[in-house]
């Protein structure tokens, strides 16, 4: 009974800050509502018996993730903010459907199946041990690749971060546009163009005159 | 248990059909990039509630390393909207159209 | 033996190898000289089989040695074999000696030119294919030499190929050496057939087994063979080459088309003069062909101003003789004139270089004159030459003419009286290049360009003219007749038999051919000092003339009724089907890619919500396609 009661006041918080963020004008509305759907989520997967999980959720997150968030959205201050500018109003339409589409379609495949009740799990389910067991036995190469991601996130992160633009020069392109390719006659053309002006050298024409001597 | 995993795996939808709206709608790339955590949320969601039905620590395994990638993610998409902030100053995603043909 | 027959045949190529391989990492001179040597050598291993055969029983003198067998299918078989006998060995000595020596020459007449070592790369490799001509000992073999003989002609007539006419006289020379080629390849097609080989003793022995004399295939593979010959040889109907391949060197011109490669024809009905016998109406025709273009060329010759194209229809002229000498059945006659030929023709060409050298290229003799006192040995060794041109030493035309006087019969008696009128036309010719080039007063643009340094040539082309002018003195010796020296007429007449004339028609002859040619020389040399008499004898040739300065239209014959109308359909082809169908469709084909590959890419807008919209929408599609799949 506790279950379902928690089930329900989760979910419908996880779907009202989903709608808040993806709603408000306001970029901070917009993080804050965020990190309430990440303490959601890691109510459900608690309710999951995946412990582990939920506290790497709510660490990494709602933690490191969400601040960096809030970070940027505070440097960046009043250009954050969504430019002004009517939409046409069956785009918005449209998006609803697709979206309304796609959740639907996922929640009729589910439904449609007959799903029994799971297997009876001990505590040790969503320990660490069993999943660090996992991740350096069945998954270790997943566990490597992870680790280079990281890195070269964490490398891209300091690129893109202390970068000096150098100063244009007057007809250099700008920084997203492309310069256009020089047409150049293909050889074809050109091959063909000779081709076709060629003469007929006839031998045969000695020197053969009268004699003078 | 008493909520079955079909109910999680629902909720998991409709938080993913909400971020995909976002996505749709949202022209600021900051709010774009939050839409996206809400659907690799809703993702790590329906995974885990089915490692939970399966009784496998896969789908846990699976789960992490998604939020992992997420992480980096959003680490080379926010340098990305500061570097473009700082260069043109207009932070609108349809006229950020430099990578066209 | 054998050893010598292989070192001699793949010395040259051994040569090609070498020079190729070495390219310009040795000096010009140093791949000369080495060019020279591997003839030489080749020359020596030649020499060695005379030796050898000359010791051995007259019976026995016909080996056939097999490296392998290069060809075959069912029970036919094409081995790779050399005959070595008396022909062969005479052949093989021709073309290896006075090869050689004439590679030396060129040593200083391609001395500068900066392709120097192609030259003597392409020299050897015409030995070798020349070698392989002669010594073949099956018809395959000796149409793979023919071909290749074919080849290096081609390339040694084009060697000056930035310049267009020596390009147009290698394709004019190749593609009706071509002609000949088909010509041997259906005679060798019924070898196949009937016969199942083409090795030289078993095709003889057997041939009028399988063909009877006179009979229709008989004369067809005859036929096949004169083909080969008239072109290769440079007889009517296929001598329009010859004249134009003068644009080569003249080392090439002395070589290929004096000395060996247009005298390939000869050789080839000598050694089979037995399926001519076989088929005697191509015998005749032969014959006759031969003298229609003995008195052809001899009256062209008349008319001459190049100094080299004098010497060329000069050449065409005396195989005429020799064609003539097969076609009546005197083959070492005809083998004899060969080798005389070789001699002088090689001496007179390579004397012309040697003026022309001095001249710095020109080779108009309107523009020479009064060059014996700047030239006094080269002249005395041309007139060695002229001399043995016109036949008074050695006895080489008058052994032809005796013999077709003593064969008798209609084709035989035309033969010696139109070579009777032919001495007298040669005694003009080569009588009044003489004149017009050493004698008389010298022209201004001689005196102008002659340029003598030390010497009246670099030692490499005066000393190789020597020892032609030597060598032909020398074979006079080899066959005199009236029981004086028959040498080489014994030394071939296994193999290469000849019609012994009595000594009575003999003597008759050459007191005639004499006169003739004698006649002709005095008359000439008295002309051009007298410009009245020049005049007066000059009148009532006018028309005739100038039918002799066209060459008696043969190439524009040619032009109408073969170059033209090939040349009309290519362009037609390419014109409309080249263009059209093979361009069109590579454009058509990329135009297509393009215009696929730009509507594609204007599929990349930058914009990203539009991408994650397709993206979706894709994904909703496989969605569904998933879940009807999983319904089902």
């Amino acid at each position: 009974m506790t279950y379902d009661i928690v089930f329900i006041v989760a979910s419908v918080v996880a779907i009202a800050a989903a709608l808040m963020v993806v709603l408000s004008g306001n970029p901070f509305i917009s993080s804050l509502s965020l990190i309430a759907n990440l303490i959601a989520l890691a109510t459900f997967y608690i309710l999951l018996q995946s412990d582990f999980l939920a506290a790497a959720q709510v660490i990494v997150y709602a933690g490191a993730v969400m601040i960096m968030f809030l970070f940027v959205t505070a440097y960046l201050g009043g250009r954050a903010d969504e430019p002004t500018r009517q939409r046409p109003w069956w785009q918005t339409l449209a998006a609803l459907v697709a979206s309304a589409g796609i959740a639907a379609e996922i929640v009729f495949g589910v439904e449609r199946e007959s799903f029994l009740h799971g297997p009876v799990v001990s505590d040790a389910f969503g320990a660490p041990q069993a999943i660090a067991a996992s991740f350096l036995g069945r998954y270790l190469l997943a566990f490597e690749g992870t680790s280079v991601m990281l890195l070269i996130a964490a490398v891209g992160g300091v690129v893109l971060a202390t970068r000096r633009p150098a100063p244009r020069g007057a007809d250099e392109p700008g920084a997203f546009e492309v310069e256009q390719p020089v047409r150049v006659q293909s050889l074809q053309s050109s091959v063909m163009q000779a081709e076709t002006e060629f003469e007929i050298v006839r031998s045969g024409a000695g020197s053969d005159e009268k004699d003078a001597g | 248990m008493h909520v079955g995993v079909q109910w999680f795996v629902s909720v998991s939808a409709i938080l993913f059909g909400i971020g995909l709206y976002g996505v749709f709608t949202r022209r600021s790339p900051l709010i774009l990039l939050l839409s996206v955590e809400i659907m690799l949320n809703a993702c790590n969601l329906a995974l885990i509630s089915f490692s939970r039905y399966q009784g496998q620590q896969s789908g846990q395994v699976f789960a992490l390393v998604v939020m992992a990638v997420a992480a980096s993610e959003v680490v080379v998409g926010l340098g990305i909207v500061v570097a473009v902030a700082r260069r043109k100053g207009d932070l609108d995603v349809d006229r950020l159209t430099g990578l066209r043909n | 033996m054998e050893a010598l027959a292989w070192i001699c045949l793949f010395t040259p190529l051994v040569g090609v190898a070498a020079l190729t391989l070495a390219g310009s990492r040795i000096s010009r001179q140093a791949a000369a000289w080495a060019g020279t040597l591997f003839a030489f050598v080749a020359f020596a291993a030649a020499i060695g089989e005379l030796i050898a055969m000359l010791g051995e029983n007259a019976s026995a003198r016909a080996h056939t040695y097999t490296l392998y067998t290069w060809a075959g299918s069912g029970t036919f078989r094409v081995p790779f074999s050399v005959l070595v006998d008396p022909l062969s060995v005479t052949e093989m000595l021709i073309v290896a000696g006075v090869g050689a020596v004439i590679v030396m020459y060129s040593i200083g007449y391609m001395l500068g030119d900066v392709k120097e070592r192609r030259f003597f790369v392409y020299l050897d490799l015409f030995l070798f294919s020349m070698l392989l001509l002669v010594m073949a000992g099956n018809f395959v073999l000796l149409l793979a030499g023919w071909g290749l003989v074919g080849l290096s002609s081609y390339l040694l007539i084009g060697f000056w190929h930035e310049r267009p006419e020596p390009v147009a006289a290698a394709k004019k020379a190749f593609v009706m050496n071509a002609i000949g080629d088909v010509g041997i390849a259906i005679a060798i097609f019924f070898m196949v057939r009937d016969l199942g080989t083409t090795d030289f003793s078993t095709v003889f022995s057997t041939a009028s087994q399988h063909w009877a004399k006179g009979s229709a295939d008989a004369d067809w593979v005859a036929a096949g063979l004169l083909l080969g010959a008239l072109a290769k040889s440079a007889q009517i109907p296929l001598h329009t080459w010859l004249p134009d391949a003068m644009e080569g060197p003249t080392p090439v011109s002395a070589l290929i088309h004096a000395a060996t490669m247009v005298t390939a024809g000869v050789y080839l009905v000598a050694r089979a003069h037995v399926l001519f016998e076989n088929a005697p109406d191509i015998q005749t025709l032969v014959a006759l062909l031969g003298l229609l273009t003995l008195l052809m060329a001899g009256v062209v010759a008349l008319v001459q101003t190049d100094i080299k194209r004098i010497i060329a229809y000069s050449t065409m002229s005396q195989i005429g003789y020799m064609f003539t000498a097969v076609g009546v059945g005197a083959y070492s006659a005809g083998m004899f004139l060969l080798l005389a030929h070789a001699f002088f023709k090689a001496l007179l060409f390579l004397g012309a270089g040697i003026v022309i050298h001095a001249l710095d290229g020109e080779q108009d003799v309107r523009r020479m004159g009064g060059l014996g006192s700047a030239l006094p040995k080269t002249k005395w060794m041309m007139w060695i030459g002229t001399i043995a041109l016109i036949g008074f030493w050695p006895f080489s035309k008058d052994d032809v003419l005796a013999a077709a006087l003593q064969k008798g019969g209609a084709t035989a008696d035309l033969v010696w009286a139109g070579g009777l009128v032919g001495a007298f036309f040669t005694g003009i010719y080569a009588t009044r290049l003489m004149r017009l080039t050493f004698y008389g007063e010298r022209s201004q643009f001689a005196s102008e360009h002659l340029h003598t340094g030390h010497g009246e040539a670099p030692w490499v082309m005066f000393w190789t003219v020597a020892l032609l002018a030597v060598g032909t003195l020398l074979a006079g010796f080899l066959e005199i007749g009236y029981g004086i020296s028959n040498v080489f007429f014994d030394w071939l007449a296994r193999v290469a038999p000849t019609i012994e004339p009595t000594d009575a028609r003999d003597l008759a002859t050459t007191a005639l051919a004499w006169l003739a040619g004698g006649g002709a020389a005095l008359l000439t040399w008295r002309a051009y000092g007298d410009p009245a008499l020049l005049a007066r004898l000059k009148r009532p040739w006018g028309t005739m003339a100038g039918v002799a300065e066209h060459k008696f239209y043969w190439d524009e014959l040619y032009d109408r009724i073969a170059y033209l109308p090939a040349s009309a359909v290519a362009i037609a082809i390419y014109r409309f089907f080249e263009r059209w169908v093979i361009w069109g469709t590579i454009s058509l084909v990329t135009y297509i890619v393009s215009m696929v590959a730009r509507g594609t890419a204007d599929a990349q807008t930058g914009i990203v919500r539009q991408y994650a919209t397709v993206l979706v929408a894709g994904a909703a599609v496989l969605g569904v396609y998933f879940l009807s799949k999983a319904t089902l």
